[in-house]
């Protein structure tokens, strides 16, 4: 009993704000030979916790081969899972000596139901037999992915323990809640336990445990050495969660932007430009620096191992003026998502007839394309955009994304736009189907159908914008109902 | 296959629990409780009195039992004891102790069985029966009743339509099972037709005299989904042609099973069919909770502590389904689905937790536990994510308000901009500021992944900013998540729950 009151204090200490969560789990799971609930499904968001808290929790409190841990999208087949259930609960690893086989052979469920029942032979005089006495755990990570598994997977692992007549307990873990996992014809349902998001106190707590606990000294230029403390740590984490957490609640990607930030944010004190003290003035010199990592949240453009050489150069790199290098970060956070993507000139024209045949209705063709001005059409426009804004704009062609559309018509667009007589040496067709390959065009009919070809064309606003300037075309001009 | 294998059915239609939250549920027990009191079959008027001078301090059970802290240690293994045998009861392990509510059906099967184990007497018969009904137990019940009367004078064959999940495995179980009882020698078949071929020898060749074989099959219903249904058409045919004698009992709580049988496995059948109910009245459904979570007293124990604990323990189970807190939890859920698992769900917090420093079931534990196993779990859920991605099941909301059921991305995104706009406009924007693009559409890639939104359909055909989508959310759904926000800033909270434009 004591024993137990030292884990769950251990883990209480080593994962904040989770104790009801530990508490919980240690009640339903009792002594070792305990009868215990059928099955558990945990289920919060990502980085609340889960997988280590549950693995940390069996670790700690129960006998390594009395629980195997499963991740279903490593093991993705029934036959993976089954037998590296059985391997763990065996303490059997594949390797060279037994030629990487599992310990038993088990295909399916009607297998691992038998080898429940009738137990593993380790050799002739012994028999493994599993949770006759003390429970057996089966966690089950990633858990949503076995509805994918076969209809009848997750319905028995629900109630394993009832059909196996063993006392086995099956954890599932999922992001996702229960009712996506229900089948037409029910199941035995599990016991739900969520893990809540983190408090703001939990959050700082764990963003403090990245730091060491002794704090850390910095060289500081002509002034020898500078001890950072634990409240500066603590300062730092809590502007990070000021400014991220409304937008950010991923605890990892937080740890990601601490990681990244905070080598830029005490620059000023290495260069002595700020004192440890001055977190206003900190805060102000890093702001450019935040501002980025904003509007990059969650893209993770440029890896934490990449951004850690990229600093760690910087600071060798102190003797040069730190501006220069601050800017090339800069640079480098705002690495060009676009690339230089450079199409010779009428391909460039192709590609914007084919963006503007697949963005705009072809009753306009005649109004935006004839070389004749049709100044009568041009009026009525007004009256027709009135009168399709019934959805409030939002079903209009720029939403909705690109149409399908006959090749001639996008030719026909494209002669139009081009000013000049085309050279005879340009191969159209050819430039259509290297746009293709580049995936630039989709093509949306057979390949076998020869005329009638449709296309679509799948680049973004913002990449034609940039390929319409580059040849001084105004492809605003020629959208109909752009914003 | 097709049966198990939706699983989009839910989705779209919330149960009634859906808008339920734990801050509204102290009022609606506290209307539970109104109406629990007015109502007068419930709780009798005496009893109601009592149960209300109970209610005052909840823990008022425990505090009467006499003090037993002499005899701590010992105590402790009494309450272990306890904690395992309710606890078996509960993960339905152990049979529970009565089953008067199914009595009817317990004599029904009980003689069938009877018949085929005593005079030799083939039989057939369906058991049908909503989940949690008890079908698994009365079966189990009923062998085990045989198995005490008769000895082992019959074989019985236990297969689940889960895991038998098609005849060549359902075969070699049966083989299996039989060689195991029957010690006979252990044979293995490298095909189907020789392995259904030794069974079918093996269970046509007796006569009357012989041993009887009791088959039970479990998730009948997807029996009748193998090719051919080659064993069922088998097991029905032996069972008519007055051969060894076999009883085939399907479980199933599909009630058009009988129209997924062909014709010819259909004529095989007897027809005979058991119909299980949960319990009709909210005392019955009280009652049979009350026999599974009370600790039978039973003459072995000689113990005086022992006997004095169980005791207690009881009267202290009296004194919990007097109260009205717990009454109206488990009237609630009688309410809701007569399903006694839902309970037993419940019961898991507060039995496990019991040691020996509280050792008697007390009403608030089962009051905190039944709001968690209820609680609406998308209303949770959406109070972890972050406010881009609330305004953005926002924006979508706002769509849908627009009779706009499938949406994309970009539309998404666009209703976004037009309310930053509008709150930039007019100043409210308070720390809020417009994301890229990219940022927001990985944030909507978050939100997929919870599958709160789910794409139209499964294959895509164009770039994933205009795949169409939609939310998996009720409206009421949306505006409480939005109502329920930490932090909400005012502006998003007044366009969350504003009325529909």
């Amino acid at each position: 009993m004591n024993d137990m009151a030292d884990h769950s204090a251990e883990l209480k200490r080593r994962f904040p704000g989770r104790s009801d969560q530990i508490d919980t789990l240690l009640s339903l799971m009792g002594r070792p030979a305990d009868p215990t609930v059928p099955s558990i499904l945990i289920y919060g968001h990502s980085s609340s916790g889960k997988t280590s808290l549950v693995r940390d929790l069996l670790s700690t409190t129960i006998a390594r081969k009395q629980w195997a841990y499963i991740n279903c999208i490593e093991r993705h087949t029934p036959r993976m899972m089954f037998e590296h259930a059985v391997n763990e609960w065996c303490s059997w690893s594949p390797s060279w000596d037994n030629q990487f086989t599992s310990i038993a052979r088990i295909d399916n469920l009607n297998d691992f139901l038998c080898v429940l029942k009738e137990g593993v032979p380790l050799n002739q005089h012994s028999t493994e037999m599993i949770g006759d006495k003390e429970t057996r755990y089966l966690v089950l990570d990633r858990a949503e992915r076995l509805r994918d598994m076969g209809a009848t997977i997750l319905p028995a692992l629900l109630r394993l323990s009832e059909i196996s007549q063993r006392n086995i307990c099956v954890i599932l873990l999922s992001t996702i809640v229960y009712e996506k996992f229900r089948t037409k014809s029910g199941s035995y349902e599990p016991l739900v336990i969520r893990f809540p998001e983190y408090s703001k106190e939990d959050t700082l707590q764990i963003l403090r445990r990245d730091f060491s606990e002794d704090g850390m000294d910095i060289e500081v230029e002509d002034k020898g050495t500078v001890h950072l403390n634990d409240d500066f740590f603590r300062s730092f984490s809590e502007v990070i969660y000021s400014i991220f957490f409304q937008n950010c609640k991923d605890l990892n990607e937080l740890r990601h932007l601490v990681a990244l930030l905070f080598p830029l944010f005490i620059n000023p004190i290495r260069d002595g430009r700020a004192k440890t003290h001055e977190t206003a003035k900190l805060f102000k010199l890093a702001q450019p620096y935040f501002a980025e990592a904003t509007d990059k949240l969650y893209l993770r453009e440029i890896s934490s191992s990449e951004w850690a050489k990229r600093t760690s150069e910087m600071a060798d790199a102190k003797t040069t003026t730190s501006h220069t290098v601050d800017a090339s970060v800069i640079a480098a956070i705002r690495t060009n998502a676009k690339g230089d993507f450079d199409l010779p000139y009428y391909t460039k024209f192709l590609l914007i007839a084919s963006y503007l045949a697949s963005y705009n209705p072809p009753r306009f063709d005649v109004r935006y394309f004839a070389k004749v001005a049709d100044e009568k059409k041009k009026k009525k426009r007004g009256i027709h955009k009135s009168a399709s804004d019934k959805s409030g704009g939002k079903m209009r062609q720029q939403l909705l994304g690109p149409k399908a559309f006959p090749v001639e018509r996008m030719l026909a667009i494209f002669y139009s736009i081009i000013d000049d007589k085309l050279d005879d040496a340009i191969d159209i067709p050819v430039q259509i189907t290297s746009l293709t390959t580049l995936r630039l065009l989709l093509r949306t009919t057979n390949m076998d159908k020869l005329d009638g070809a449709k296309y679509k064309c799948n680049v973004s606003f913002d990449f034609i914008r940039g390929v319409a300037r580059s040849v001084r075309f105004e492809i605003d001009k020629y959208l109909f109902d752009f914003i | 296959m097709t049966i198990l294998g939706k699983r989009k059915a839910d989705d779209a239609s919330p149960s009634c629990l859906a808008s339920d939250n734990q801050s509204e549920d102290l009022e609606t027990v506290v209307q539970d409780f109104t109406i629990l009191e007015s109502n007068p079959f419930l709780v009798s008027d005496s009893e109601s009195d009592r149960a209300s001078d109970v209610a005052d301090p909840p823990e008022n059970g425990i505090s009467t039992p006499p003090p037993v802290t002499e005899h701590d240690s010992s105590l402790a293994t009494y309450v272990q004891e306890a904690k395992n045998s309710i606890l078996d009861r509960i993960s339905e392990r152990s049979l529970p102790i009565d089953l008067s509510n199914l009595s009817e059906q317990y004599d029904k099967l009980h003689h069938l069985l009877e018949q085929t184990v005593k005079v030799g007497e083939s039989n057939s018969c369906l058991l049908i029966g909503n989940r949690g009904s008890g079908k698994t137990v009365l079966v189990r019940k009923v062998i085990q009743s045989l198995q005490k009367e008769h000895k082992d004078n019959f074989l019985t064959v236990e297969l689940n339509g889960l895991i038998q999940t098609d005849d060549r495995s359902a075969l070699r179980e049966i083989t299996r099972q039989l060689t195991r009882e029957s010690q006979m020698e252990d044979r293995s078949f490298t095909s189907f037709a020789e392995s259904l071929a030794f069974l079918l020898s093996l269970l046509k060749s007796g006569s009357k005299s012989t041993t009887p074989v009791i088959f039970i099959l479990d998730e009948f219903d997807l029996f009748a989904q193998h090719t051919k249904q080659a064993l069922l058409y088998n097991l029905f045919d032996i069972a008519q042609s007055s051969q060894n004698p076999i009883a085939v009992i399907g479980l199933t709580c599909r009630l058009d099973t009988m129209e997924l049988l062909e014709k010819r496995v259909k004529s095989r059948f007897s027809h005979r069919q058991i119909y299980l109910y949960p319990p009709s009245s909210f005392g019955d459904f009280s009652s049979a909770t009350k026999s599974v979570l009370s600790l039978p007293m039973s003459d072995s124990i000689t113990d005086e502590n022992h006997t004095t604990y169980i005791r207690n323990f009881n009267e202290a189970l009296d004194t919990l389904f007097q109260d009205p807190l717990f009454l109206a939890v488990i009237r609630r859920i009688f309410d809701l689905t007569k399903d006694l698992r839902m309970v037993f769900k419940i019961c898991f917090q507060p039995v496990s937790s019991l040691s020996a420093q509280n050792p008697f079931l007390t009403a608030t534990q089962f009051y905190d536990s039944g709001i968690m196993q209820r609680a609406d779990s998308k209303t949770e859920l959406l109070k972890g994510v972050s406010l881009l991605e609330l305004i953005l099941i926002v924006s979508m909301g706002k769509l849908l308000d627009r009779e706009t059921s499938t949406f994309n991305f970009q539309m998404v995104y666009d209703e976004y901009k037009d309310f930053m706009n509008m709150t930039q406009a007019s100043g409210h924007s308070f720390g809020m500021k417009l994301y890229k693009r990219a940022v927001a559409l990985k944030a909507f890639e978050h939100l997929q992944s919870f599958e709160l939104v789910c794409p139209v359909e499964s294959v895509a055909k164009c770039p994933k900013e205009y795949r169409m989508m939609k939310i998996m959310l009720e409206p009421s759904q949306i505006s409480n998540a939005v109502a329920k926000y930490r932090d909400c800033p005012t502006a998003v909270k007044k366009w969350g729950i504003g009325n529909p434009l």
